[in-house]
């Protein structure tokens, strides 16, 4: 059951960072992954603070050049279904409609999306795990299956999240407001693999937010999907899946930026899939060579081999529906 | 006598559905009582151990604790179940399960006693486990009981396969398995209990068996039977789990002893870990055929693995060989099931008993044959189904309702136009369609055994009518239909009569809800009762109205002579002038489904008075690049006897449907590893498909107005047509359930449809 503690609601972004200060303060936006943790003591908190009242950060705003400013307290499904996203943006679109379920989609939102917890069943199980602070990865030698096939090393999750793939692929940045002021990071550089520190999932510092997403324009000819595997159709995470954001340019893909979900512990892009994929039409020859590609560094754990399979699966499904233009979704 | 007041067939508004629309029901968890103690269970955490010493010291030093209890503070019978008596209320000595109840803190608010509960130190001294049924029976076997392993054995003989297989012209042997899979209904187990005025125990629970809680309560406690009081509280679901004890027990020993109001409700994951689960089953079935696909023999080895404690795991190691035909004629037949101790969570009923698991494997047995013989699913299905005048493996002549003809003769056009048309259709390049049968039958009520129903019905002076039934009704709707039956031989609207449910104060012993037998049984027994007070009113009715009995009828509240409806009598006339003359009408009626046990050694014998059939179809799309299974459509077509009211009908076999696909496609409890929803896959509204129910009604002579059940039959037949058309999408056999991505994309690979070049 959820421990004390106390709960403030900052109305503005100045007080929200001072209160953030607080030892043990974590960050409430949606809630949905935070009220989790919280009830299954993966971290303790002394204080919440709600952000729900900085209405800046709200909404999706165009840019002079033709790009997007998504404000980190956007829900899911006002990411999924604007306008601008859904035509230009197709990818993130579908990222965030595939996110748990309707009522996690409406109160769940952009930026807490891309900083969630990891679902690994012994760090969020009774388990010390190296993650909590442990001795060692309960995966390794454990119930493997839904664990990682690219990028392990100490610790073996999976990234959870839908729309950071699409965020990758689509080149976008995260801005971070700490007390030192404003940064922007790549998303593609924002999550830590746990080769670097297995102790954090994202270079967000325990004083610091995100408070926008901003999606550089969309070049011509792009074509960007996101595909996702899991067990059900809804409320469920991904055991495998891809967002392909594609330049074509009469029919050759002119530069290609691929990047995985559910296989490793941060959205994975493949540069494999890109170099096969790059100057090319997404033949079946191409395809196929591809997909072989895609796994050929895979390095599956006992129980996980399953997930090469699948993905080569997808990708051949979802490269050959980009050369249609179409998403067999 | 009876004019049925055209109330059978119809769907009238469910008794209680606009008050649950309102949120006015109350369930366990919302009962008000006056400064209620909360019940906490420390589980065991060890797979088996000897206790050697439970110390609560510290945990009664936590703030608000009030009492901590162990198996030592229980007055009388510790054992608990409801066929063989092999589970502890709290462990003694010796926990043989993860979820063993080993203590049970009562204090003042959840935070001191589930603080409390984390500081008893338990000392174990563990025992090797088990945890396979086959090594279980092993020599060397850890004894899970001192008894032994094994819990029973059933075997079912008829002729000689052995012999017979020599003349088929083809025999199939394959082995099947299921696994483990957790009831997940809505509401998690809770209940809560108060003394009475004159200080008697009070009980308030989510339960399908009001009237066995009593029992267990009253031999837990060692006190005489009226000191207890069951009432069934509105009850959130609970497909089987919620015949064992899961919280009664525990708010009775606290009641017991501190004598004030207490309250228990599990969290899910408390469901999850100390409730039962669908016994996962093992089985080896070898079928052969003559060359026309007339079945000659079969034989089966299946092996059910009970856990912990055998709960109604005797019921399903009963119930999986008697049904192992399948609704099939065969002449010879050789079936054991034996039901093994392990020390997994402990397995028990869940809707179906065992007879999910058989009809997985006597439908793909029969997909094979017809494979086999180049024969059409249907037709192989059609030339062995059960007809009247067929006798079965145990050696029952059926002679009553037997639908399962209707019901494969219902599904035909949509099946024939499903291979015709649906299954050439255009698809993406990765997807393959396929179209699957599955069949089954189901005995209605318990196996062999005697399972009466009783039911009351009362007439005070004023003519108003009260019906009395220990039936708990946990969402199938039971109250509404026996309300029907009652009003159908009364010649009232259902909604004159006043019910009252599932409190052993007031209600006698309708068995439990479980079996599909409530509205066959019950049913029987209210129309019993009904029909002894319609009795009366008619008699009494001469003496008024001066006509001969058989010229009354009963109508709207009167007796009314046939041939001039003016010439009249109301109810309340008839009532005042009984209850003068002394004439009683209080009546109980009684309704026992005629059977026969089980031979030991044969399993000759008549189990099941009467039937159930069903057929359904599946249409299914698999993708053969990612193993993903959508289900397009079920049709389902049910031989119910007679549809009592034909919404709860269709609602039982929607639900069963959305069970059978979760059985079928993605339901598995891994005791290591599933802790709560967030483990454990059921079908959300975007897994489910179109449901076509076809309700086939062959009436059965001794079911009330024909009825027989349906509350488990919607779901058997579900899982082996979504198997067979998967089957067919990718030319492989999956056999082991349930078929999850990783084992259909398996299957793709193997069969060689996991390739670009072929699909596409």
């Amino acid at each position: 059951m959820l421990s004390n503690f106390a709960y403030v609601q900052p109305q503005s972004l100045k007080a929200a960072l001072k209160q953030l200060e607080t030892p043990e303060a974590r960050l409430h936006a949606g809630g949905t992954d935070l009220l989790g943790c919280l009830r299954e003591g993966i971290f303790g908190a002394k204080k919440i603070v709600s952000i729900s009242g900085l209405n800046a950060f709200k909404g999706v705003r165009e840019t002079s050049n033709g790009g997007l400013r998504i404000g980190a307290l956007t829900t899911i499904t006002q990411v999924e279904r604007h306008p601008a996203i859904r035509s230009r943006f197709r990818a993130l679109s579908q990222g965030a409609g595939e996110v748990a379920s309707p009522q996690l989609r409406n109160q769940g939102t952009i930026g807490g999306n891309i900083c969630q917890k990891p679902r690994c069943w012994y760090y969020r199980g009774e388990f010390h795990c190296l993650r909590k602070g442990g001795e060692r990865c309960y995966a390794v030698g454990g119930e493997n299956q839904y664990h990682c096939i690219f990028g392990g090393e100490n610790c073996f999750i999976v990234h959870p999240s839908d729309t950071a793939p699409p965020l990758v692929a689509l080149e976008a940045v995260v801005r971070i407001v700490g007390p030192q002021g404003t940064r922007s990071v790549p998303v593609s550089r924002f999550h830590v693999p746990p080769s670097e520190d297995f102790r954090q999932e994202t270079v967000l510092a325990p004083d610091e937010m995100v408070t926008e997403i901003i999606l550089p324009p969309a070049p011509s000819g792009l074509r960007s999907s996101y595909r996702k595997v899991r067990a059900r159709r809804a409320w469920d995470f991904s055991l495998a899946g891809m967002a392909l954001a594609i330049t074509f340019k009469d029919n050759t893909v002119q530069k290609a930026r691929v990047v995985f979900s559910g296989v490793a512990p941060v959205p994975w892009r493949s540069k494999e899939v890109e170099v096969a994929i790059t100057g090319r039409r997404l033949d079946k020859e191409t395809v196929a060579r591809a997909a072989d590609a895609a796994v050929r560094e895979a390095e599956p754990m006992e129980k996980n081999g399953y997930k090469i399979s699948l993905l080569r699966g997808v990708v051949e499904e979802e490269l050959l529906a980009a050369q249609s233009g179409e998403s067999p979704g | 006598m009876k004019s049925n007041n055209g109330m059978i067939g119809k769907s009238i508004p469910r008794i209680g559905a606009i008050e649950r629309l309102l949120g006015k029901p109350l369930f366990s968890a919302d009962m008000e009582l006056d400064h209620p103690l909360v019940l906490k269970v420390l589980p065991s955490d060890r797979h088996h151990a000897r206790i050697l010493d439970i110390d609560t010291a510290e945990a009664a030093r936590v703030e608000g604790v009030v009492e901590i209890f162990t198996a030592e503070d229980i007055p009388r019978n510790h054992l608990t179940g409801i066929i063989n008596k092999d589970r502890p209320l709290l462990a003694k000595n010796k926990v043989r399960s993860k979820g063993d109840a080993v203590a049970l803190v009562a204090a003042l608010n959840i935070h001191a006693a589930e603080t409390a509960a984390k500081k008893i130190h338990v000392v174990y001294e563990d025992l090797p486990s088990v945890h396979d049924p086959e090594e279980a029976l092993k020599n060397h076997a850890s004894k899970v009981h001192e008894k032994g392993n094994l819990l029973f054995t059933r075997k079912i003989k008829k002729g000689n396969p052995e012999k017979a297989f020599e003349a088929c012209a083809v025999v199939v042997e394959k082995t099947y398995r299921t696994s483990f899979l957790e009831h997940t209904y809505l509401e998690p187990d809770a209940g809560a209990g108060y003394l009475d005025p004159d200080g008697n125990l009070v009980i308030i629970a989510s339960t399908q068996n009001p009237h066995y809680d009593h029992s267990e309560l009253v031999s837990l406690l060692g006190v005489a039977p009226e000191k207890v009081r069951i009432v069934q509280a509105a009850t959130g679901g609970g497909f089987g789990s919620k015949l064992d004890l899961n919280v009664q027990g525990f708010i009775g020993l606290a009641l017991y002893h501190l004598k004030r109001p207490v309250m228990c409700t599990f969290t899910r994951e408390e469901t999850y870990r100390m409730t039962a689960k669908r016994h996962p089953l093992k089985m080896v079935f070898k079928t052969g055929a003559d060359e026309n696909g007339h079945l000659m023999a079969m034989t089966a080895k299946m092996i059910c693995d009970t856990g912990a404690y055998g709960s109604y795991g005797l019921a399903v190691a009963s119930r999986a060989p008697v049904h192992a035909t399948g609704p099939y004629e065969i002449d010879h037949v050789d079936v054991e099931c034996r039901c093994v101790y392990t020390n997994n969570p402990f397995a028990g009923a869940m809707r179906g008993f065992g007879v999910p698991q058989a009809a997985f494997a006597h439908e793909s047995q029969m997909d094979l044959l017809a494979e086999a013989l180049g024969m059409d699913p249907l037709e192989i299905r059609r030339v062995n189904a059960l007809k009247a005048g067929h006798k079965t493996a145990t050696g029952q002549l059926l002679n009553g309702s037997v639908g399962i003809d209707q019901c494969l003769e219902a599904v035909k056009p949509h099946y024939e136009n499903a291979l015709k048309t649906w299954l050439h259709g255009e698809t993406d390049f990765a997807k393959q369609r396929g179209v699957g049968l599955g069949a089954m039958w189901y005995g209605i009520g318990n196996t062999g055994v005697q399972n009466p129903s009783t039911a009351h019905i009362e007439m005070d002076g004023e003519g108003r009518i009260t019906l009395y039934t220990g039936c708990a009704d946990i969402g199938q709707g039971s109250t509404t239909v026996l309300s029907q039956i009652a009003a159908a031989v009364l010649g009232i609207s259902p909604d004159m009569l006043c019910m009252v449910v599932g409190d052993t104060a007031f209600t006698s012993n309708a068995g439990a809800t479980s079996a599909s037998r409530q509205t066959y049984i019950s049913g029987n027994a209210v129309k019993n009762a009904a029909e002894k007070l319609a009795d009366v009113l008619l008699t009494e009715g001469v003496d008024l109205l001066k006509r001969p009995k058989t010229d009354l009828m009963l109508e709207n509240g009167f007796v009314v002579y046939k041939k001039d409806p003016d010439h009249r009598m109301p109810f309340s006339k008839i009532a005042a002038r009984a209850a003068k003359r002394g004439i009683p009408l209080r009546w109980q009626g009684y309704f026992d489904p005629e059977t026969v046990p089980l031979d030991p050694e044969t399993g000759e014998g008549v189990p099941y008075a009467t039937y159930a059939f069903a057929c359904h179809v599946a249409l299914v799309t698999v993708d053969v690049l990612t193993g993903e299974v959508t289900v397009h459509k079920i049709i389902a077509a049910h031989d119910v006897g007679r549809a009592i009211h034909p919404a709860s009908v269709e609602g039982q076999i929607r639900g069963g449907a959305a069970m059978g696909v979760g059985f079928a496609l993605m339901e598995e409890y891994d005791p290591s590893t599933t802790r709560s929803l967030k483990d454990y896959h059921i079908p959300t509204a975007m897994d489910m498909p179109e449901i076509i129910p076809i309700i086939i009604e062959s009436s059965e002579p001794t079911g009330p107005f024909g009825a027989k059940g349906v509350g488990e039959p919607a779901l058997i037949p579900t899982a082996p047509a979504v198997i067979n058309g998967i089957t067919n999408a990718v030319s492989a056999r999956i056999y082991h359930l349930p078929a999850n991505l990783e084992r259909v994309l398996e299957a793709s690979i193997q069969s060689g449809k996991f390739t670009m070049k072929e699909v596409a």
